[in-house]
Parts: structure tokens; sequence; C-alpha cells
């Protein structure tokens, strides 16, 4: 009793010297940075030790790595699918299951490059109005139907037909009529040149589905219909979400996984815990705080990171009073400065980016406005707007999604600060942020915004003045509605970049939004685990060539 | 008499050694909640983002968070906040609940039967559950934490008020009080508050430590103090996720918790063996 006394005073003298701020003698500053110094030293051999050791590892692959088949991947990730139904679903979390399920016509390939996946090659016509792809043969559905044209057009009547609520019903409005000259024959006629679309493929929205099988009762939302790598063996929503090999797969030799039993571990921290007792065999994380700790500590697990295309970005009301002014805007660009947000936000964890995510089309950051940060500048154009003082506006941020939103919002507070603009942080539930979000309703908003591989796709919803979500843009200009409708009708990259490019100095000069930066897209496993592709838009669809070293 | 007795019962609060802790650390804790804003070397939300994420030292003697911010001026600020806080809401539940209370006890029949079920209704919800319920639909912010503190800590001093004026209200000094004709509230406030100050007292001291806490906890779920401002609790959240790279972000935090919390306890522990009649030797 008394000793735990002795022991408590002890600790309150203690804290009452920190708290009352007596200053520690030099000697002691001293000794301490001493200290300090020799340990940063000791801690940059060891990293120096392990990196050459990586090194020696890495050079010398094991030159008899032929893939080994067969066992059972435990793998991890924070949310589970929200359904199954390939055509009705929007989050992300579904679509890494329904990759591995169904099949779209298209995919891309780990440079981004659309390659085909059920079709065997596509053609254009010249005026990019009728898009002919000759299927695949040979490939099966899991009900062991064979896959035919007949099935892509019942595919994409469902998508068109109202009742259905398909996600991508609008993305696909631009089809005209769908023949189907053969078997193996598909013709999509195009009301206006589109050659985007193709990028709109590849996405498990427009998977194609077993039309015997739906036509003979079967619930896409409840049986699994698809041609994927792997078909549903079991779903336990929220718990186990288990996947068995489709061994009639259209690519010889895959998947070689016998099975995929896929966790939801709603805390990531867990997920990482999980990996470390080595009862997890890989999993991907999204929380960079979380993520960077995986390497830690003479860690074996393999850490691959690939930058994402999601971006993050903060948006700017241009309907609002405190943003009508376009000064205003600009002056809010150039007091940013986005390498601040990223290091502090995310540990400097990704890439500042312009406002086309995909590598091909990102604009150099010279050709952009206020892309460097120009306090002098921010400020003159304030004074021009006549709001030197006094300019007061709120930003709205999710908690938890992004796990980074509110330290963002946080950082650009400060920054905006400098410059003589108040701001209030409103932190909301994400239901309530996504309701007000979908109707403009916020002054400013932190916003993590998906990304797309083809700038198209990512662009015009937002910013044509016809796109679907160009109310939460707040901001169109018919250049950029022209420039956007010609950049859809070109299907060669090199023509596309220049307009692209422009579009995006444009963007920048307007200031309806700062884009930020984009993350990375974290993928952690066991050593043993290898042959995974990972993609920056974060598809899964490689874990098909996954296999198991041991 | 009545000198000698407070002088009694301050000599016996001041003999155990809990109440000394306690009184230190609650002296600290009002120290640096008062004078944050001199004593600090930062100001709580300046950031250094050339500074951040550093170990305790020179420059920064409990270390930089994320931002580069000052975590011992944060803890500094965050004390005047939590401090603020506490006082507001212990203040106001002590005023409502002491006041209903009384009078309940006082007029007893439908009243008081009427009143002690809406307090036990709830006393029924744990209390954390029910600050963060309201909470939850009012928003979060300083101004609904104090509302929701207040209001999940009435019942209590309801019912701590309630006790001893049953048992007053049948003193002969009341009941002579009654029959010279002196009005209700003058009884109230004249004869028999000044009998039940003691456990509210201690109640006080008590519920300071819970709000505290609870303080904490809402923050922590990201739900009182909003961010930037300096909050023991949300900087404890914020740093849960990079305790493994920098421990010093959520050790002073806690611990700045634990103790105050701690010292609050202690001493409405000793205040109340001091000020109990039957502990007297």
């Amino acid at each position: 009793m008394k000793r735990s006394i002795i022991l408590l005073a002890v600790l309150v003298v203690a804290v009452a010297l920190l708290i009352a701020c007596a200053a520690p003698t030099p000697a002691t500053v001293v000794q301490t940075k001493v200290v300090e110094q020799t340990k940063v030293v000791e801690a940059t051999r060891i990293v120096q030790q392990t990196q050459v050791v990586e090194k020696v590892v890495t050079a010398t692959p094991p030159p008899t790595a032929a893939p080994k088949r067969g066992g059972t991947l435990i793998a991890a990730r924070a949310a589970d699918a929200t359904g199954i139904d390939p055509h009705k679903q929007t989050a992300f979390a579904s679509f890494r299951m329904l990759e591995l399920i169904y099949d779209p016509l298209f995919a891309f390939d780990k440079d981004l490059k659309i390659v085909p996946n059920l079709a065997e090659s596509w053609k254009f016509s010249d005026d990019a109005k009728t898009l002919t792809v000759t299927l695949r043969k040979n490939v099966k559905f899991h009900s062991g139907n064979p896959m035919t044209s007949e099935d892509v057009k019942f595919t994409f009547d469902r998508i068109a037909d109202e009742k259905t609520g398909a996600a991508a019903r609008s993305t696909f409005a631009g089809i005209d009529k769908i023949t189907t000259p053969d078997a193996n024959t598909v013709v999509f006629a195009l009301k206006a040149p589109n050659a985007a679309i193709l990028a709109a493929l590849t996405n498990p929205n427009s998977a194609i589905i077993d039309k015997k099988a739906v036509t003979g009762g079967a619930d896409p939302a409840k049986v699994d219909v698809g041609t994927g790598a792997f078909m549903i063996d079991k779903w336990d929503p929220d718990r186990t979400f288990t996947m068995k090999a489709n061994k009639d797969f259209w690519l010889p030799g895959q998947p070689r996984l016998d099975a995929i039993e896929w966790r939801t571990i709603p805390d990531e921290a867990s997920i990482l815990a999980g990996l470390r007792a080595k009862t997890l065999d890989w999993a991907y994380i999204n929380d960079p705080r979380v993520a960077i700790r995986a390497g830690a500590g003479g860690s074996t697990l393999a850490i691959s990171r690939a930058p994402a295309l999601a971006y993050h970005v903060l948006q700017l009301n241009a309907k609002r009073p405190a943003f009508t002014d376009l000064k205003v805007r600009q002056a809010i660009s150039c007091a940013i400065d986005r390498q601040e947000v990223l290091d502090t936000a995310s540990l400097g964890e990704g890439e500042v980016v312009s406002p086309a995510t995909p590598p091909y089309y990102r604009a150099n950051f010279n050709d952009l406005f206020c892309y460097k940060k120009d306090e002098a500048k921010a400020k003159q154009l304030l004074t021009e707007a006549g709001k030197a003082t006094g300019l007061k506006f709120k930003i709205m941020a999710a908690t938890g999604e992004p796990p980074t939103a509110v330290a963002e919002a946080q950082n650009i507070q400060a920054q905006l600060k400098k410059i003589g603009i108040e701001t209030e942080i409103e932190t909301l539930e994400l239901g309530v942020y996504v309701d007000r979000w979908l109707k403009a309703d916020f002054d400013a908003v932190v916003a993590l915004n998906g990304g797309n591989p083809d700038p198209d796709v990512m662009f015009y919803r937002y910013w044509h003045s016809t796109g679907n979500l160009n109310l939460v843009a707040a901001y169109s200009h018919p250049d950029i509605d022209k420039l956007l409708d010609q950049g859809r009708a070109i299907a060669d990259p090199e023509k596309r970049k220049p307009i692209y490019n422009d579009i995006q100095k444009k963007l920048t000069e307007a200031v309806p939004w700062v884009w930020l930066y984009v993350g990375y897209e974290y993928r952690v496993g066991q050593p043993y685990v290898k042959g995974f592709t990972p993609l920056p838009n974060g598809s899964l669809i490689y874990l098909r060539e996954a296999w198991l070293d041991k | 008499m009545i000198k000698s007795n407070q002088s009694k019962t301050l000599i016996r609060f001041l003999r155990y050694r809990s109440s000394q802790i306690g009184l230190a650390l609650v002296l600290i804790y009002i120290v640096v909640a008062l004078f944050a804003g001199v004593i600090a070397p930062y100001s709580p939300i300046e950031q250094h983002p050339k500074d951040r994420l550093q170990e305790p030292n020179a420059n920064y003697w409990l270390g930089t968070d994320e931002f580069g911010r000052d975590i011992l001026s944060r803890l500094m600020h965050g004390a005047t906040n939590s401090l603020r806080i506490a006082l507001i809401s212990v203040t106001l539940a002590c005023l409502l609940g002491s006041t209903l209370g009384m009078t309940a006890g006082y007029i007893g029949g439908v009243f008081d039967n009427a009143t002690m079920r809406v307090m036990d209704l709830f006393f029924a919800f744990p209390a954390i559950l029910l600050a963060l319920t309201i909470v939850a639909a009012l928003g979060p912010g300083a101004i609904n934490t104090i509302l929701a503190i207040s209001v999940v800590y009435t019942p209590i001093f309801a019912r701590v008020a309630r006790g001893p004026v049953l048992s007053l209200k049948n003193m002969e000094f009341v009941q002579a009080a009654q029959a010279i004709g002196t009005g209700h509230p003058r009884i109230l406030l004249r004869h028999i508050l000044p009998n039940t100050v003691a456990p509210i007292i201690v109640q006080i001291t008590l519920a300071l430590s819970w709000a505290m806490l609870t303080e904490a906890g809402l923050s922590f779920l990201g739900l009182g103090t909003i961010p930037p401002a300096p909050s023991w609790g949300s900087m404890l959240s914020e740093s849960r996720k990079m305790m493994e790279i920098a421990p010093w972000m959520a050790v002073f935090p806690g611990l700045a918790i634990m103790l105050g919390v701690l010292g609050f306890n202690m001493l409405g522990d000793g205040l109340r063996d001091a000020l109990d009649p039957r502990l007297k030797n």
C-alpha cells in the first residue's frame, strides 16, 4: 500500500515536472542528443544492411520458379461485397470480388492498356460509331453452357432495361443497337462516336452473364452466372466469401490456386496483425498509416504498392457565394502546397497528381496553373478579389472515408490560414456526407474520387454540362464540353493526349477543384504468395495467376 | 463551533494520502488548464510540416504529431478544453439535478414520483451510450458535448440531493421554520441546502472526472471536440494507428487522461471520507 502510494507520488512528481515546464539542465540536453544521434546512426546502418540483403535475394531469383498449382489462399480485406449481381454493384469492395467471378469483354493489362478478355479482337469503324467485337471461342459459363454472341446481346439488353436498375445503364445509353451476325461476332452500333466505350467495357458492371441460366430462372443476385476464373463456393456476407477454381477457365493453366477464402476484417490494424501472426496469406489495405507499419521491424511480409487512380481532391463549390469569384478560387489553389497535404495527412505515401490520374494522361505540372505553391500570388489574387480579409467557409469531410480526410482538411485549413482565409471543418458520418455530396450541399469538401484508366470516363461525368455528376462538380464551360466530345470520338491515344492536356490546363485555371494527390494501393502478403500483378485501378483479376510457393 | 468543525474536516481530509495526491493532481491540472495560453511553448494548432513526427526532444519536449504540431502544447490546451467542458457541464447538471432532487424530495407525492421516475429512465441507460446517442443526434461540437454530458449526469445529482431532504424535512428545525411561516423556497435554501452540500460536493468532484472521461470518449469517437482544436480524446484516437511509428503521440495523451481522472477521483474519495460524519473519530 505504502509502496504504491510512493510510486504514485513519484509519477505525479514526474508529470508535474513535465507539465510545469521545468527546463531540463543543459547537461541532460546534450546527453539525450548524443544518445539520439547514435540511435539514428544505428537505425540507418541496420536499414542499409537489410536493404543489401534484400537486393542479394532479388538479384538471384530461383531459376526454376515454375508456378506450383493448388492450395487455398486465405485472404482478407476490410469490407465485404454488398451484393453479387455484377450489374448492380457500385462499391469498390464488390468489384474486387466480382472481377474474379465474372468476365467483361475487355480488361486492362498492368500498363493499363486495353486488352481483349472475353473478346478475342475488336475493330472500330473509321467514324468510331460502330464497334465490331469477335468473341473468344471455347469460353464456358460456370453452368457449362458455352458463351456466344447471344449472351452478350442478352447482357446489354439487361443493362439497358430500366427494371434491372443497372449501375452502368447511363454509361451504355449511347449504344443504339446490338446485332449478332454469327455466334462469335457482336456489332455495337453507337449513337455518337465513342472510343472510350472500350474502357467502360472492362468494368464488372458490364460482365457477360449466362442467358440460358438467367432465362431459365437463375437470379444473378443469388447465384453465380459468370465465366470467371473462380466461382462462388459459399458466401456468408460480412464474414467469409469462399471461391473455388473454375476448372474450365478459358485461359489454359489458370487459375493456379484451388480456392480463395476471403475473410472480412473491418479493422485494418487487425488484418495486419493476422498477417504477422501468419493466419492470413494475403490482404489488401487502404489506410497508409496501417500499411507503412507492415514493413517495419524485420517484417518478412511482401508489400507491393502502386499509385492508385482514385484521387484526393479539395472540391470548391463554385456556385456558393464564397467561390463565385474566379480569383478567390485561384488564390486557394496557389496557397496550397499539395506535397505538404500529402506529407502530413498520408505520411508522404502517394504522389501529387494532375486532374487526370492515369499515368499516360497526366499533364506536366509546369503546364498547369499554380501547381507550385505561390503565397505572394495567392495574397495578390485575394486582394484583387477584394477578399484580403474576412473570407470564411466550411470544409466538409467524412469521418473515416478516406481514413485521411479529416487530416487533409486540417492541413488545408492551416495552409489557408496563412493567406488569411478562415475555415471551419465539418466532420460527418459517411451516409450523411454522401447525401450532401450528391446534392452539392457544401462550400468545400475533401473527397476521394474514383479514377479510371480512360480520361473520358474520369472527366465526362463531372465536367461535361450533361454529365451525371456535373451538379456535384458545380462548374462547366462550353470549351470544355467541346473538348470532351472531341476526346471521346478519337480512338488513337496519341491524338487524344493533347486534348485531355488542354482540358486539364483549362480546369486547373478555372479551379473548380484543387486536385491534390493519389495514394497507393497496398497489397500485403506472405513471401510465398507469388505471381500476382497489382493494377493501379485496384483490380484483382491477376489473382488468377497467383500461386503458393510452399 | 462551525469553524472548528470545518477545520477538523480539513485536517481529516489532508491526513489521507489519497486526498493529498488527488489534490496535487487536480491543482496541477487546473493551473495548466488556466495558464495554457501563457506556458505552452507553441500554439496548439500551428503546424510545422518540416518537424513532423519528431520524437520528444529539446525543441518539442513531448514530440510532434503528423502535422508537426507540438504535443505538449496540445496537451496543455487540451486540459483547458476538457476542464472547460467538464466544469460547465457538471455545473449545469448539478444546478438542474440538485434543484429537481431537492424540490422533489421536499414536495413529495406525485411530483416526487414523476420526477424521480423520469430520472430513473435516464439512469437506465449506460452513461456513455446515452451521451453518444445525444451527440449523434445533435451533431458534434463543444456545446452539444456539454449538453450531452449535463443530461447524462443530471439524474445522479437529483438522487444525491433528494436523499437527505427526505429525512431533513421532518427534522424539528425545519418544522420550526414552517411553524413560524417561513416560505418554502427560503426553507429549502436556508435550512435544507446547507445540510445537503457535503454529498453534493463529493458528487461534483466525482462527476468532474466522469465528465472528463466522457468528453475524451466522445472526442475519441470523433463526436466531441471538432478538429483542429486539441482534445485529449481525439489526440489519442488520431495516434492509435501510428502507435508503432510514433508511440509518444499516444502515450502522453493517455497519461494525461489517466492522471486527470485519477486526480479528481482520489480528491472525491478523500472528500467523501472527510465529510462523512460516520467516519468521525
